[in-house]
């Protein structure tokens, strides 16, 4: 189950990581409208941190067991 | 009017006689904003709210009853709509009345919270917002008075507007809960339910950030 | 764009840190080295993330998000001239991510940050005067207009010091350590960002670096006008080191004072727009 969410947080990544790439190039080229452009790569910027953030701290073994005590 | 340097490119008008409803880059960014934090009142389900007793290791958490829940996602949910409306509107009435609303369902989002704290800044809150309606809908009575008509798109850059009329716009929109009349609501956001008391906040600074453009514009 | 926008976060971080290091020197300490916080994100992102059990979930994800993209979108403003009413509306809208930040953990010291954020709504008075101000002298709120009247008339500096002084003075309100932060101030651990750890802190600190560069190109676009990039830079730290001296210098304000002291020089820039809109 660990090592679906590391993977899943890496398709996000390279998703979002790609729109924006793309939409930046296709803004600079003239392909897109430059505000599609910006609002494409506003949208998907941070959703790329974030998940780059949580790939590469998805840990993929079994943590220890937490302290539930009190 | 999108000749005017103020508020960047029209995206879209919709006519209805001489009421214009338009957005420009400005309003349409402020529209997709009360919009996402409209979709988030619905969504999303209120915290649980840690309490901690000072100067001991004390602490308990409280649930939010589902039936308090349910009304102030209502209350958040028409609020939402009511900025909504504000942020779309072409008309300077139209804006006064969901600036008005705004203000009800504000207190409407806290009504139901039993804490006396809260309840007694919702009162404070209510008739603040309650007179700030003179100033407001006198803005735009003068408005009309003055210049024959309230649409923001014929005024637009004529300059036609007496500046008491504005004046008495911002002022009104202060009292439905911006600075300096904001204090009574620093309490009422000791109330459970963060996505909706945060729909508090997101209205009335969203109004203030249309009326500036009004007031700017006419 | 996306080239822009890492850069830009890089440059925010790297000022975070050259802020930390100025504040440590002037107090003599030795102070961390200036990439700081730079490794403090990349910490935070490989920390273990999680979304506290108290927390409502979707709006303690979601406001990160939010943080990020509204100063996304301020950088893109900035960089296209689009309406400096724009700028003023998203960072209107950054009290709503401080307020959010606060409220949607459940933690109490969360909220205090969030309650103090909507007491600390004066900061925002006088950037509205600075708006007021240059609308008067340049006649336009778009920033490619008003870059093209320094051009032609000089820098808005020497015309209208006090705006100056006001977005000066709103730049200082949003700087960490600064007088005015009462949001995180550390008697409420780190105030309305307490709950948020990991990944979420990460992403919260990259949105900080993204503003903080974001505030301090507005000030030099608006008021020096369009200088080169290394100008721009040099200017942007000597705009810095003048705000690291202050937060360095000053203790933490309470709430209160905050508010009177920001609606305090709010009023006296109203009243000198007054002055000014009679004699033009």
């Amino acid at each position: 189950m660990m090592s679906m969410k590391k993977q899943n947080a890496l398709i996000m990544t390279v998703l979002a990581g790609g729109v924006c790439i793309a939409a930046s190039v296709a803004g600079s080229a003239g392909l897109l409208p430059l505000w599609a452009a910006a609002v494409l790569v506003i949208v998907f910027f941070p959703v790329f941190l974030v998940s780059l953030g949580l790939w590469w701290n998805a840990s993929e073994k079994e943590g220890d067991t937490p302290f539930i005590g009190y | 009017m999108f000749d005017l340097p103020i508020e960047g490119a029209q995206l879209m008008a919709l006519e209805f006689g001489d009421i214009v409803d338009y957005f420009s880059v400005y309003t349409g960014t402020l529209f997709v904003f009360a919009l996402l934090f409209t979709v988030l009142a619905i969504v999303s389900l209120p915290e649980k709210p840690m309490d901690i007793v000072f100067g001991g290791d004390a602490y308990y958490t409280k649930d939010i009853p589902l039936d308090l829940l349910r009304f102030q996602r209502f209350m958040a949910i028409a609020c939402g709509l009511a900025t909504l409306g504000a942020m779309a509107s072409g008309d300077i009435f139209n804006f006064t009345l969901f600036s008005s609303m705004i203000g009800i369902t504000n207190i409407g989002i806290v009504a139901a919270v039993r804490n006396r704290h809260v309840l007694e800044a919702a009162f404070q809150y209510g008739i603040v917002a309650m007179v700030a309606t003179v100033p407001l809908f006198g803005g735009a009575a003068i408005v009309l008075a003055s210049t024959g008509t309230l649409s923001i798109w014929a005024l637009a850059g004529a300059a036609a507007v007496p500046l008491l009329a504005k004046i008495f716009l911002v002022l009104g929109v202060m009292g439905e809960g911006m600075a300096p009349f904001y204090i009574g609501k620093a309490e009422i956001t000791r109330a459970p339910g963060a996505p909706y008391v945060l729909m508090i906040h997101v209205s009335s600074l969203l109004l203030f950030l249309r009326v500036v453009e009004i007031v700017l514009t006419v | 764009m996306i080239e822009y926008l890492i850069f830009a976060v890089f440059a925010g971080l790297l000022l975070h840190g050259i802020h930390r290091k100025a504040i440590a020197r002037i107090q003599g300490r030795p102070g961390p080295p200036v990439w700081q916080e730079i490794l403090h994100v990349l910490k935070f992102s490989f920390k273990e993330t999680w979304i506290p059990w108290t927390a409502s979930r979707t709006l303690f994800v979601a406001v990160v998000f939010i943080a990020i993209g509204i100063w996304s979108a301020a950088l893109v403003v900035l960089l296209t001239g689009e309406s400096l009413l724009l700028l003023f509306g998203i960072y209107m809208l950054h009290k709503i991510v401080e307020h959010g930040l606060g409220l949607s953990s459940g933690s109490p010291y969360g909220k205090f940050g969030a309650i103090r954020s909507v007491m600390s709504a004066a900061s925002e008075i006088p950037l509205f005067a600075t708006i007021a101000a240059v609308y008067l002298v340049t006649h336009s709120l778009m920033i490619s207009d008003i870059l093209a009247w320094q051009t032609a008339n000089g820098p808005l500096l020497i015309a209208v010091p006090p705006a100056a002084a006001a977005l000066y003075i709103v730049v200082l309100a949003k700087m960490h350590y600064s007088p005015f932060a009462v949001i995180e101030s550390k008697e409420i651990v780190s105030g309305n960002m307490t709950e948020h750890f990991g990944v979420w802190r990460a992403g919260l600190d990259v949105a900080f670096g993204l503003k903080t560069f974001v505030l301090l190109y507005a000030f030099i676009l608006l008021f020096i006008g369009p200088i080169p990039l290394l100008a721009a830079a040099v200017a942007m730290l000597i705009l810095l080191l003048s705000l690291s001296f202050i937060c360095a210098t000053t203790p933490m304000l309470s709430p209160f004072d905050t508010v009177t002291i920001q609606i305090g020089a709010a009023g006296l820039i109203v009243v000198y727009i007054l002055i000014m809109g009679a004699i033009l």
